[in-house]
């Protein structure tokens, strides 16, 4: 990205694509005649085909078709997909398969996150957002917080992919999630195993969060950025919860937050169609989710406006606290640190993700220490007929559903999945905008200014048509120029 | 990127030690049409049962590719690539080289460069001989399995093309 020089009449500014594992995004911004900034938008390709996908194939396919959607969460996938079967089949699995899925889902939550922390949000606050482009990245992260720390991180991700492959097969692919129940169990010569890492994962999720306390809280700079109003929405939040309000990544109902942090809705998985509508805009694919019964009324915050966020930070305002303790310690601190509850600044969600490290590891120490998780009876066998079951996980990057509808012989007919950047889609479209026109000036369009709205939605770990993998082209970055008529001016790459 | 000429690989076993497997590995996702070219290649060489070749598919790329490399001392992967610079079905041969000092590109993406500049800073024991096989694909747009005709006719050239970067079953060991 090079610096521009203000053109007459507006101009629009292109990122694209923001990022390529995770799938692609453009950044619209017009420039009005003054250099500032018009609007901004914030563009995502939607996930094509899928309904017509699947329909026609037996729904005990989902779970693995679903997982192959995204190459980062399979798991995520995997399960919200064998929850939708247990409830298409009107089957409640025993307690031992809940606590196996709970188990593999708290281990992948502690995984992707640490992968977000270290590795995809790091070059953001680990370098630092004003670092020279060509120290942002991977490498960076590990100059800075150091080879033994790079060391550890890699390790520790290896161990805890292990006990995914032990436990549910393949990490890619997996297959234990079967409408019911699990496909295997846990001997408990494999349980020391899991304990072992489980333990090791608390304490490098509580040397995460000394890591992150001392880069990023320890710079008043930093904190001054997480907590600017360029960073800030008043929405709604919505995150799973137990039956004490605790998160919970595996199961519970959806609690639902306004933004002054009271309590506006509660339900379960199946009625999430009363509670959550789409909004179409005629510049984006995407659908824009948004609180049924609060309404839309545009890209606004406030209570007035449906608009609301999952994903970590989410997830935090919309619970009262975690279920296991340390964790419980770190949200504390957090609530407090930041001001209470709820947490407006977008950027606290790299924290939010550090707390919920801490209670992915804890989940999965109690659940290697819980006598029934070697239990033999892993799965209850269906007998009633398929009609339509909703299952729901929280994401590592929000709440994930999948709602299918099947024939009398269990053949899909309709699907419906609605995934965690989908519900974040209004608010990231906003933090784009307002960061864009708070940081852009006269005209002035420099390198930082534009990390630091992508940081907007980095923040939020976006998830988009994450599907495909082909090797970069040469074209990473693209940054066009356009005037008042949108003809091009000027086209950069970096 | 230019392609770089195909070139055998020397075969990394040290003296004494058993000849270490060829990793071919396979990028691509199975649900996003010529996306997974990389995996049918994979499928069409495992059906010729080469003797000390490891063909593994995998449908991610970014961290998961240090679980696959590391350790390993030679290995060919074999991924689409949206060059945009070439016709869809063109075999681009890359080296490491080509991807060398290209992090950056993207804070967010973990690519392969990203990967041997880590695998380098952490001092891992990543491939000394490692050959990228690139095939020129369109963007995928929705989700379908199978190939597209064009890319289905080339399937063949890139099963040749990958086959003559693996060291000759008859290669004397050096060293």
């Amino acid at each position: 990205m090079n610096n521009q020089t203000p053109q007459n009449g507006n101009r629009r500014i292109t990122i694209d694509p923001i990022t390529r594992l995770e799938g692609h995004g453009k950044i619209d911004i017009f420039l009005n005649e003054r250099g500032d900034v018009d609007h901004a938008y914030y563009q995502i390709p939607e996930l094509r085909g899928f309904e017509t996908f699947s329909r026609g194939r037996p729904a005990e396919e989902m779970p693995q078709i679903t997982s192959r959607i995204c190459g980062v969460c399979p798991t995520a996938h995997h399960m919200a997909g064998t929850k939708a079967l247990d409830s298409l089949y009107h089957v409640d699995p025993p307690p031992t398969a809940k606590k196996i899925r709970e188990l593999i889902y708290s281990t992948f939550m502690l995984e992707d996150h640490a992968l977000h922390v270290y590795i995809l949000g790091g070059p953001d606050f680990i370098v630092g957002p004003d670092a020279p482009k060509e120290t942002r990245n991977v490498v960076g992260v590990i100059n800075t917080v150091g080879p033994d720390v790079g060391r550890k991180v890699i390790s520790m991700r290896k161990r805890l992919r292990d006990i995914i492959s032990l436990l549910g097969g393949k990490v890619i692919h997996p297959v234990f999630g079967l409408p019911g129940g699990v496909a295997k169990g846990i001997s408990r010569d494999e349980v020391g195993r899991i304990r072992d890492a489980a333990d090791d994962g608390v304490e490098f999720a509580l040397f995460t969060l000394e890591v992150f306390k001392k880069i990023v809280l320890g710079y008043k700079a930093y904190v001054d950025m997480i907590t600017s109003e360029a960073y800030t929405h008043r929405t709604y939040y919505m995150g799973m919860v137990d039956d004490r309000n605790r998160v919970n990544f595996y199961d519970g109902r959806i609690r639902v937050v306004d933004p002054s942090g009271k309590e506006f809705a509660l339900f379960n998985a199946a009625s999430y169609a009363d509670h959550i509508a789409e909004h179409v805009e005629p510049w984006s694919y995407v659908k824009f989710c948004y609180l049924k019964q609060v309404g839309w009324k545009g890209f606004t915050d406030g209570p007035a406006s449906g608009v609301y966020a999952v994903a970590p930070l989410a997830r935090l305002n919309a619970a009262e606290g975690m279920a296991t303790p340390k964790a419980q310690e770190a949200y504390e601190e957090y609530m407090k640190t930041l001001g209470g509850k709820p947490v407006h600044f977008t950027l606290a969600n790299h924290w939010a993700r550090i707390v919920e490290m801490i209670y992915a590891a804890e989940r999965m120490a109690e659940l290697a220490r819980d006598p029934e998780i070697t239990g033999e009876t892993i799965r209850v066998i269906p007998t009633a007929r398929p009609t339509s079951g909703v299952g729901v996980v929280e994401a590592p990057r929000g709440t994930l559903f999948h709602h299918y509808e099947t024939d009398p012989n269990g053949i899909m007919q309709n699907a419906n999945l609605i995934v965690a950047t989908q519900n974040n889609s209004a608010r990231i479209a906003m933090g784009i905008d307002k960061t864009a026109k708070e940081l852009i000036h006269a005209g002035a369009v420099n390198e930082s200014l534009l990390n630091r709205i992508e940081m907007t939605f980095r923040a939020y770990d976006p998830c988009n048509a994450c599907a495909t993998h082909s090797l970069p082209g040469a074209m990473p970055l693209r940054i066009r120029l356009f005037d008042h008529s949108r003809c091009l001016l000027r086209e950069i790459v970096r | 990127m230019p392609p770089q000429g195909n070139r055998p690989l020397s075969s990394p076993a040290a003296p004494g030690s058993p000849p270490d497997s060829v990793l071919v590995l396979g990028l691509g996702n199975d649900v996003m049409g010529d996306d997974a070219v990389a995996l049918h290649v994979c499928r069409a060489l495992r059906r010729e049962h080469l003797p000390g070749v490891d063909i593994v598919e995998s449908p991610v790329a970014g961290l998961a590719l240090l679980d696959f490399l590391e350790g390993r001392d030679t290995a060919i992967i074999i991924d689409s690539i949206t060059s945009g610079k070439a016709p869809p079905g063109t075999v681009h041969f890359l080296q490491p080289d080509d991807f060398r000092g290209k992090p950056g590109i993207s804070p967010h993406f973990v690519g392969l460069a990203d990967i041997l500049a880590l695998a380098d800073r952490l001092g891992l024991r990543f491939p000394h001989n490692l050959s990228i096989v690139a095939v020129e694909i369109e963007q995928p747009g929705g989700l379908h399995e199978g190939l597209s005709g064009r890319i289905g006719e080339r399937l063949p050239r890139v099963v040749d093309a990958v086959r003559s970067l693996l060291p000759h079953p008859s290669s004397p060991v050096p060293g």
